[in-house]
């Protein structure tokens, strides 16, 4: 962050103008134009154009030189003399643009009368691009204060990349517009020439400025609205304060400002007093996140160890500091979006949290297979007016022991270290063939175990009950018709004896909260996946077999399911993440207790979440 | 500066002699401006209190824009009713808007069967001015704001016929007439019409003139910061 030129215009008559900053050579006149007059100015003195013959030029004179083909700030106190004036105004303009790269404008910005609306200005940007074209940025609008009148004019332009410029306009403290131009290819060279109260175009000049420049500044960063206001605050109370502090001081009934050595005395004294104060209010009231300078962002996020992209603005790192801060106050969404969106070449409401529950739901009102419900290879699944339901045609071979576990529709269940899990649902209606069975289904795919709790056709006999994998069709309850609603789970436990992998089995044909009986058997442990399956004890099915299901609920107590998250980009958008930084951000912002996570896909292989991958969990699959 | 602060989605209800387009008041700063669009194909009655931008039947569904200076005493909701139709719209809640010339240009398009619904050209003489587009289309559709655009909000209704609502904006960023405006989408195609308003920005500012009793300030100050060049750094550009 640093200035670059710094014109006071000051100088005696018959002096040059200089560059404070001694980057710019003495500003002086060249064939075709005659020096501008010394006049009266808010800071004393300054430079008055005519708009017609007036105006100064200078070579970059520091090896640092004035070139700046990104962000700028160009800040002046100016008046301006509208009358007679039709054609645009340059205040100043880096570049002489005469065919060569070097002299390309680098930036310059213009004034213009508004051409419908008698005593509004225009104030614009204007660079050349690449090929050497002249590109203008839209223009702010303001009002004139009138012929002579001298006010604060401020422009920024911020370069975020090839195809998006920011340029900002303030007239004293206000800003009065914030616009965006696609005209990001910014030319110039380290060479170029500056001129100030006209521009030379082709060997041309023209676009002369008409009125008084007093002071100005070229700064090669984006002010903020905040620094703008407070170098007004410091122009015009700070400074006038201090003196009118240190003047009074003088003697009851003097008149200092009458007194030429005691005027002086107590302008110098008291401006660098109010200086003093103005740095330091700037400091007490900038240094926060949501004011701070690009300087003390900067600051803040090499404190805070948060990642940064070189090229990120002012505004997005005073969001991303916010954001971090904010997550004391506890996980916030919008906060996380807020900080992580600029790294991953998006927009926050581009971006979703995927966020998961413990408990899981279905009614069937679709059948989402693609997050949700993986189903076996043998057997149609499709959700159709509410429920679930399979279909197994005759002739087919569903025999676990035969064909495996692929008869089935599932969901996985982290049940975490406890293995607790509940699982219900509803048998809405069944068709079942001799020798088959339908039901809910628990299962742990690793030891190959598995429980299903539903109903069998025993010899034309429907009859309730469960059965383990490679084991015996166990029957509960007595005879039945109609829906059927099961529970089981494993979370309630008796004192006693009780068999090994405790698991309740419940069951209902009056409703889903009344009527259920129970029977506690040995279960399988550590379930890790629930749903609904088939399975026979005949080949090929005597006939067709058909189920419906509803209402289907699981829920894990201790799962580690709803300690997960992850932030999920649409792989489809343009723009390239920078996924490092995005994770590192969100392992700094996220609540200890959770996993955090980016992804750009909704559904993964599955692992495990505690090792901090993202390859098991809410998004897996076995 | 123009922003637009807020935006509110209303109830639509039918009533004992029409339907009822509800808006909560969404108590913005006092003085602040709110605009409310609505789709239709029926006269739209507004509340009191409420200024007609525009009204356009020019589309195969109408447009209507209402402007309402918020006040201390608005009430708890804004009513908009019809004698019977689909009414869809939106509120916006905007600050430093122009308040006695809120709309500066308004246009109308109509699209069929069209999986890239047009948004109207846009005449602005302000680069800061704001462009608010809106789309109507019969069916449920998923519409994606054109590029360029921030989509405000977007829903549909179906307590009469069903139909999607869509309202977007963005700054003008340039100045001219019947400016073309990229395309928004539709999925699937969508029939209906889009509407354009050019909202004008605040009275231009007037910088109160820099005075000094006692004239002589120090002025612009600044320091150059940066690190010596290294020898043989590349020209730019």
């Amino acid at each position: 962050m640093a200035h670059v030129l710094l014109l006071h215009l000051d100088e005696p008559e018959g002096v040059l103008a200089s560059d404070a900053l001694g980057n710019l050579d003495d500003l002086r006149v060249e064939p075709g134009i005659v020096a501008p007059g010394y006049v009266t100015a808010w800071t004393g003195r300054g430079r008055s154009f005519d708009g017609a013959t007036q105006a100064l030029l200078a070579p970059d004179l520091s090896e640092l030189g004035t070139l700046l083909t990104r962000d700028v700030t160009i800040q002046a106190l100016i008046s301006l003399n509208l009358d007679g004036v039709a054609a645009p105004m340059t205040a100043i303009a880096r570049g002489v643009n005469d065919g060569s790269v070097s002299e390309r404008y680098a930036y310059g910005l213009e004034l213009a009368p508004h051409p419908t609306e008698a005593g509004l200005v225009l104030v614009r940007w204007f660079w050349s691009d690449y090929a050497g074209a002249i590109q203008t940025a839209p223009a702010g609008v303001f009002r004139s204060p009138g012929n002579g009148k001298e006010f604060m004019l401020t422009a920024t332009r911020r370069w975020e990349s090839s195809d998006r410029v920011v340029v900002r306009y303030y007239v004293n403290d206000q800003r009065i517009a914030e616009l965006v131009t696609a005209a990001g290819d910014i030319s110039g060279g380290t060479t170029g020439t500056t001129t100030i109260g006209a521009r030379k175009d082709t060997g041309a000049w023209e676009r002369w400025f008409k009125g008084t420049l007093d002071e100005l500044v070229v700064a090669d960063f984006e002010m903020s609205l905040e620094e703008v206001r407070h170098v007004w605050r410091r122009l015009t109370e700070y400074q006038p304060g201090a003196v009118e502090t240190f003047g009074a001081l003088a003697p009851v009934g003097l008149n200092w400002a009458e007194l030429p050595y005691m005027s002086k005395l107590v302008k110098v004294v008291g401006q660098a007093h109010g200086t003093v104060v103005a740095e330091a209010e700037e400091l007490r009231a900038m240094w926060l996140p949501p004011v701070a300078t690009l300087e003390s962002a900067r600051a803040w996020e090499a404190g805070l160890k948060l990642s940064t992209k070189p090229r990120d603005s002012l505004d997005q790192r005073r969001a991303r500091l916010i954001a971090y801060g904010s997550r004391l106050q506890g996980f916030s969404i919008p906060a996380v979006l807020q900080a992580v969106a600029p790294l991953l070449a998006a927009t926050p409401d581009q971006l979703e949290v995927l966020e998961y529950d413990n408990i899981v739901t279905d009614g069937f009102d679709t059948f989402d297979t693609e997050t949700k419900w993986l189903t076996g290879d043998v057997g149609a699944w499709a959700a159709a007016g509410g429920t679930l339901d399979l279909v197994h045609e005759f002739t087919d071979d569903i025999r676990w022991s035969v064909v495996g576990n692929t008869c089935h529709a599932r969901i996985g269940i982290d049940t975490g270290e406890t293995g607790r899990f509940y699982a219900s649902a509803k048998i809405a209606a069944y068709d079942i063939a001799e020798d088959a069975e339908v039901g809910i289904v628990v299962e742990n795919r690793v030891t190959g175990q598995r429980l299903l709790f539903g109903i069998r056709n025993e010899m034309g006999l429907l009859v309730l009950g469960w059965r383990k994998a490679g084991g015996a069709w166990n029957p509960v309850g007595g005879a039945f018709a109609g829906p059927v609603w099961l529970r089981v789970h494993n979370i309630v436990s008796e004192n006693g004896i009780v068999p090994a992998n405790p698991t309740w089995l419940e069951w209902s044909t009056s409703g889903p909260n009344s009527g259920f009986d129970t029977e506690l058997v040995s279960g399988i442990a550590m379930v890790q996946w629930v749903g609904f399956g088939a399975n026979s004890t005949a080949a090929p099915l005597a006939g067709d077999t058909t189920a419906s299901f509803d209402d289907f609920l699981a829920y894990a107590p201790d799962g580690l399911r709803s300690f997960a998250w992850y932030i999920y980009r649409d792989p489809a958008l343009p723009g390239i993440p920078d996924v490092n930084q995005a994770v590192a951000l969100i392992k700094r912002m996220k609540p200890g207790h959770t996993f955090g996570g980016f992804t750009q896909a909704k559904v993964l292989p599955a692992g495990d979440t505690r090792d901090g991958l993202t390859s098991r969990g809410p998004l897996g699959r076995w | 500066m123009l922003e637009l602060v807020d935006n509110v989605r209303p109830v639509l209800a039918m009533t004992d002699t029409g339907v009822a387009l509800t808006f909560e008041n969404p108590y913005p700063a006092i003085g602040d401006l709110l605009v409310v669009v609505i789709a239709h194909g029926t006269d739209v009655v507004p509340p009191a209190g409420w200024i007609g931008l525009v009204t356009d039947t020019a589309g195969t569904r109408k447009f209507d824009a209402y402007a309402h200076t918020a006040a201390d005493d608005d009430p708890d909701e804004f009513v908009f009713t019809s004698a019977s139709d689909e009414l869809q719209g939106a509120l916006l809640v905007t600050s430093e808007a122009n308040p006695a010339h809120v709309l500066e240009a308004s246009a109308v398009a109509n699209f069929a069967g069209d999986t890239t619904p047009p948004t109207p050209a846009a005449t602005t003489i302000e680069a800061v001015h704001m462009l608010i587009a809106v789309w109507s289309t019969a069916g449920a559709r998923a519409i994606t704001a054109p590029t360029g655009y921030e989509m405000v909000d977007t829903y549909t209704d179906d307590l009469i016929a069903e139909r999607t609502f869509a309202i977007a904006g963005r700054r003008a960023n340039v100045v001219g007439a019947a400016i073309a405006q990229p395309d928004a989408a539709s999925d699937p195609a969508g029939t209906g019409s889009a509407l354009l308003l050019v909202l004008r920005d605040r009275f231009p500012v007037t910088p109160a003139e820099l005075v000094d009793l006692v004239p002589g300030n120090i002025g612009l100050t600044g320091r150059d910061t940066r690190p010596p060049r290294e020898a043989g750094t590349p020209e730019e550009g």
